[in-house]
């Protein structure tokens, strides 16, 4: 893959350190406070948490579009700072490492076709033309999207825009992915195609942090799961198993309900997940869309990555 | 306002085109100075807004309604160098995208609504809201300096127009542009402006200032003056003295002192011109200002009470504005069942039968037709038709070579002949030759003829009389006049239509760069139209789901806050659009221009049909010089 750039400071040093971080958009109302994480180069974290908790302002954060009013926060060992993006050698450096995936595509496609979009970030970094192409090329392989590039991206469906927008990324080689609810616009199948390709991923070593309230996305996807709390602080960090076991806990910060069902004759009450995917602490026998399409692909019934449309 | 093609001389829109030049490059250094990395999203937003401003229908009196221009709301916000470029981005894709406007003309409507509106309308904002940061004397400043920037806009097309028939006529007197003179141009402008639009213009800038005043008082923060604004009241003064030339009552001055200076300059005067000047003179002065009589002290009479006039309705408006909304439509039930967005846009694209349609629906409709012809318009660009085939810079800049030369072209026949050309053009490129037609003649023909007709009557153009009816008596040069003015606009709107049906959106934005044109102009033309169409979405759903909730016919005042409080919401989420989309571009390494790698190739055809079309173009001229005018 990609020849990653050096790294600035020393190779042990973690890709992302926060350290006390606050942040508020207006002044009084935080949207972030006393955030403390560290995330290392190859790792999988997902961060959860219910809706306007500050995920999406944490990878913001994380991709150096916004910074702590408090606090400090270092990327490869540096303070990742406004003034440090300023200067040209540091920030062609840091975005070709770090690449983000917005949680709404429509704002991330902003060319006048597809073929372009994913042309933006390479030609940004100054690449030969020959080299862009190569690499649109690729990608676009990747993500099975050869058929869609001369496509203006208001044409594109929300499944295919979501596409576009992660192999826009992809063009760049980013050594880390930031991506905000990647599983949101997916069917069950893209779903599953997703988690190939995190896969892929973390095989080549590459850091991923998402930002998500499906708790089995997270659990499939992530080896590492951090929950923002509606207070906007951490209140959990560790693996799947250890932190979605915690009932009391998920259910405080609402990413599970209390839920009435009735099977057959019998109501019984039982915490029941968010999100499109499949219900982690359910133990009567639901399968979701996406433990279904997984099993059928363990038995050889669904193509591992469907075809581009 | 917008002038179409075809209605301009040669010398006039030439000039005009060659004077927007500099003022957008000034305008864009102006602009890269103050507004730094964010200019592309922030202007983006600022053009998309003023198009989907112009889509709002705002009800006026008599049950009829119009639409603002917007330019010297965005000169308020964002400041008058960054109107400059978003209104003329706005005007830019009105033409290409949506064949409004015209091409050879666009000079000139920038002119006059992208640089005189934003200007006049900034400075004078400046100076009646001092430095109160909000509250009601900033809302009524920016409803009297968009009223009076609109105005003033309006007065210079009018002049623009009105010069046709001195610069341009044959020697029998007919016209062969715009046919009335400034005595008629002029008034007829103005007044239209006075009476209609500037309301509708100050009633949606106050609108939108208040909403935002509530809402978002950030974006409204006025940057400390740098020079003191006493020389603009000096400014304000020299321009009231100056009235006489024309400012407020155009006949009269025009009148008094300009048919000599017009005769010896040009050697011929108008019979319009002499006639309405005495015209004036008898109904003016007596009027406007009875008991005074040097005339001088008269104009300025007029245009201090005329200001004081404005200013104080503005005041009157405002202070109904400033009161908390309230009366609310009529509103009940559920929004309907979504149905397929086509279904929906065929729907509304649809001329409705009834009549009587509610605002909501006229504006939804609108918008829906809008966003159906972009998607017609990419469909038949997607086709292999003639033009579809050629370089997309060849395709540009022939069809416009075609359309000036329709421009300079003054015998009748000749302009047949380029009908028919278009004509031809229309059917090799598969374009659907119905609708083709019908939108050339009946949106372009039909619209010249009507204004155009009453410019034959003897009262206007004196000469043999070819056609009496009743009282009426039509002159030969008078309806020669007319008719090669609906031929040449016709000529002229069949080019300029087949280059927005013939070229998909990201080819016209890849030959500008071919051809040179900016980075930043391009990367913003290209965000603004992605905005838009994203902005006409929500402007089509908010109607749509007003229409769907709406059981009473509401007021038109009701009407008036409800489309002033949609306007703020389209101005703050298109802004949060803006935002969003300059993280995502920083997010990729944006460095301040968007270079496109497909470049066009000009293949052997592109050459032969260039050579082709010049050679086609130097003929149809040549024959020109034969035919005679
Ligand atoms: N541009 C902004 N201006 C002001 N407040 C904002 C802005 N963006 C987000 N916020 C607020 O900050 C808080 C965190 O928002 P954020 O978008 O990070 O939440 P989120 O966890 O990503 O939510 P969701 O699951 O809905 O995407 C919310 O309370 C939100 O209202
Ligand atoms: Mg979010």
């Amino acid at each position: 893959m990609g020849a990653a750039p050096q790294t600035p400071a020393a190779p042990a040093a973690p890709d992302f350190e926060l350290t006390a971080v606050r942040h508020e958009y207006r002044a009084g109302g935080a949207s972030l406070t006393g955030i403390d994480l560290t995330i290392r180069s190859g790792e999988h974290v997902a961060v959860v948490g219910a809706n306007g908790t500050g995920k999406s302002t944490l990878l913001k954060m994380l991709d150096g579009l916004v910074f702590p009013s408090a606090g400090e926060i270092r990327a490869f060992g540096l303070p990742l700072t406004e003034d440090a993006l300023e200067e040209p050698a540091y920030r062609r450096d840091f975005r070709a490492r770090v690449g983000y995936v917005f949680q709404e595509a429509d704002v991330q496609l902003f060319c006048s076709d597809a073929f372009d979009e994913l042309a933006f970030g390479p030609i940004q970094l100054g690449l030969s033309e020959d080299e862009v192409r190569r690499r649109v090329r690729e990608a676009a392989e990747e993500l099975h999207i050869e058929k869609l590039l001369d496509r203006p991206p208001y044409t594109l469906s929300g499944g295919e825009k979501k596409r576009v927008a992660i192999a826009s990324i992809i063009t760049m080689r980013p050594r880390v992915l930031l991506l905000d609810e990647p599983t949101s616009a997916l069917d069950p199948r893209s779903q599953v195609w997703l988690l190939d390709l995190l896969a892929d991923w973390r095989r080549e070593g590459r850091t991923v942090v998402m930002a998500t309230h499906d708790l089995s996305a997270a659990a499939e996807a992530a080896d590492r799961i951090v929950v923002l709390s509606e207070e906007h602080t951490l209140v959990a960090d560790g693996t799947p198993e250890e932190v979605l076991t915690q009932r009391e806990l998920l259910l405080a910060v609402n990413l599970i309900h209390e839920h009435t069902h009735r099977h057959a004759s019998t109501a019984h009450r039982h915490a029941h997940a968010h999100g499109a995917g499949a219900d982690p602490l359910a133990t009567h026998g639901h399968t979701s869309a996406i433990a279904e399409v997984q099993q059928q692909r363990a038995s050889g019934g669904v193509p591992a990555a469907p075809t581009s449309p | 306002m917008h002038i179409p093609d075809g209605y301009l001389g040669p010398q006039t829109y030439a000039v005009l085109d060659l004077l927007m030049v500099p003022i957008w490059v000034i305008a864009a250094r102006k602009v890269k100075r103050t507004l730094r990395a964010r200019q592309v999203p922030l202007l983006a937003l600022g053009s998309a807004f003023s198009f989907v401003l112009m889509m709002f229908n705002v009800p006026v009196i008599g049950g009829s309604t119009g639409h603002a221009v917007g330019a010297v709301l965005i000169a308020i916000i964002l400041g008058p160098w960054a109107a400059v470029i978003a209104v003329s981005i706005a005007l830019v894709i009105q033409a290409g995208l949506f064949g409004d406007g015209g091409i050879t003309a666009l000079g000139a409507n920038c002119f006059n609504m992208a640089v005189v509106a934003p200007f006049v309308g900034y400075y004078l904002h400046r100076l009646l809201a001092g430095d109160a940061p909000s509250g009601r004397r900033r809302i009524v400043a920016a409803g009297a300096a968009a009223y009076v920037g609109l105005v003033a806009a309006a007065i210079v097309a009018g002049v623009e127009l009105g010069l046709q028939p001195y610069l341009n006529h044959t020697a029998s007197g007919q016209a062969l542009y715009a046919p009335y003179g400034l005595g008629v141009a002029v008034p007829a402008m103005a007044l239209e402006h006075i009476l209609f639009f500037g309301w509708i213009e100050a009633a949606v800038t106050m609108g939108v200032v208040a909403a935002l005043a509530r809402s978002e008082p950030a974006l409204l923060e006025m940057k400390p003056a740098a020079r003191p604004l006493r020389w603009l009241w000096a400014a304000l003064a020299v321009l009231i003295l100056l009235t006489p030339i024309g400012a407020l009552a155009p006949g009269t001055a025009w009148g008094e002192w300009s048919v000599p200076q017009i005769k010896e300059a040009i050697g011929y005067v108008p019979a319009d011109f002499a006639r309405l000047g005495g015209v004036w003179k008898a109904a003016m002065p007596g009027y406007l200002t009875p008991g005074v009589n040097n005339t001088l002290l008269g104009y300025l009479v007029a245009a201090i009470v005329g200001t004081v006039l404005v200013v104080g309705i503005a005041l009157a408006i405002g202070a109904l504005l400033a009161r908390p909304p309230g009366g609310r439509a009529a509103v009940a039930g559920e929004p309907r069942a979504p149905r397929s967005r086509r279904a929906d846009l065929a729907a509304a694209a649809r001329p409705a039968r009834r009549g009587g349609r509610s605002l909501a629906r006229k504006t939804a409709d609108a918008v829906a037709g809008a966003m159906a012809d972009v998607l017609r318009n990419e469909d038949v660009a997607a086709r292999r038709g003639l033009l579809q085939r050629l370089d997309p810079r060849v395709r540009l800049l022939t069809l416009m070579l075609f359309a000036v030369t329709a421009t300079l072209v003054h015998s009748i026949w000749v302009l047949l002949a380029l009908i028919a050309v278009t004509l031809a053009l229309a059917v090799a490129s598969r374009v659907a030759v119905a609708s083709f037609e019908r939108k050339v003649w009946l949106s372009a023909g039909l619209f010249a003829l009507v204004i155009a007709l009453p410019s034959a009557l003897a009262w206007f153009t004196p000469g043999p009389a070819a056609l009496r009816l009743g009282p009426l008596t039509f002159t030969e040069p008078g309806l020669l006049g007319v008719a090669t003015l609906v031929t040449r606009v016709v000529a002229a709107a069949g080019f300029a239509l087949l280059v927005v049906w013939t070229m998909r959106w990201p080819d016209l934005l890849r030959a500008l760069t071919a051809l040179r044109m900016p980075d930043v102009v391009v990367a913003t033309l290209a965000m603004t139209q992605k905005q838009i169409l994203a902005l006409l979405t929500v402007v089509e759903q908010i109607h749509l789901a007003r229409e769907s909730r709406t059981l009473a016919r509401v007021s038109a005042g009701a009407d008036r806050d409800w489309v002033t409080e949609r306007m703020a919401f389209v101005a703050r989420k298109s802004m949060k659009t803006a935002e969003d989309v300059h993280d995502a571009m920083l997010s990729r390494g944006f460095t301040g221009a968007m270079p496109s790698l497909v470049r066009p190739r000009m293949g052997g055809a592109d050459w032969v049909w260039t050579l082709a079309g010049m050679a086609l173009c130097a003929l149809v001229l040549f024959a020109d010089r034969l035919a005679g005018p």
